[in-house]
């Protein structure tokens, strides 16, 4: 018996073919409100008080 | 992790635009790969939900840290890593989180059936009780047909590490299906 062959032919008969449908919605839901870096997040902070304070 | 459509040259394209910062080509890209990420992941945590969540961090994460990827060329070990790192973490997160219940209940552990039922359950059985760590070379090897160097290298693991896991965890494997085989036999003598 080739013990590889039945591991590798049992996890692709084990593995899902598709992600659920809703997953790459909330993936990129959660990444269109994550920050780069710390530093864009602060610019982005005080670019936004500006605005509030009528500066641009 | 070659995704399912698009040549090489598109997904390179859209490797590069999401490392500068577009959005949308970060979109079509991690379309590109979902499927095989979850699959990976489910076959890792051998848990839906925890899958879910690890391909959700990691695409999070990996949106972070694009900028900071030198070689395009090397994205698919850079992207398995990071998958990998965020499975670990769910599962650990998991574990706490199971601990504290049953602390909580104190109620006695169930004991294990390790007589194991003649079949290929076993098989699963066995796959399950490895640690996540072996569990992980042994998909990246036969799942994601990555070479054992390159397992090495996405887990950021010494080549000799790999190898040891991927041996233990296949003697072990390997014991349950000869096991299963020779069940087999003795119950084709006895019919």
């Amino acid at each position: 018996m080739n013990v590889e062959r039945e591991i590798t032919s049992w996890l692709n008969a084990e593995a899902p073919t598709h992600a659920p449908d809703r997953l790459l919605k909330i993936a990129l839901d959660r990444v269109a409100v994550s920050p780069r870096r710390a530093r864009c997040c602060a610019v982005d902070q005080w670019v936004s008080a500006a605005a509030r304070r009528g500066r641009c | 992790m070659a995704g399912a459509h698009g040549g090489p040259t598109m997904r390179q394209d859209l490797i590069e635009r999401a490392r500068r910062g577009d959005r949308d080509a970060f979109g079509q890209l991690a379309a590109l790969e979902i499927d095989r990420m979850h699959a990976i992941a489910r076959l890792i945590l051998r848990d839906s939900g925890l899958a879910e969540d690890a391909v959700q961090e990691a695409l999070v994460r990996c949106w972070r840290q694009l900028p900071k990827l030198r070689d395009v060329a090397n994205f698919d070990a850079w992207l398995y890593r990071i998958l990998v790192r965020a499975a670990a973490d769910e599962h650990g997160r998991r574990r706490r989180f199971v601990a504290s219940v049953q602390n909580l209940r104190l109620e006695p552990a169930v004991a294990d059936d390790t007589q194991g039922v003649a079949n290929r359950d076993e098989l699963e059985k066995v796959f399950g009780r490895l640690s996540l760590e072996n569990r992980t070379v042994v998909v990246l090897h036969h799942y994601a047909d990555l070479p054992l160097p390159l397992v090495a290298e996405a887990l950021g693991i010494p080549p000799g590490t790999a190898k040891s896991r991927y041996h233990y965890a296949m003697a072990s494997l390997r014991a349950a299906l000869e096991a299963d085989v020779r069940i087999a036999a003795v119950e084709g003598v006895r019919s």
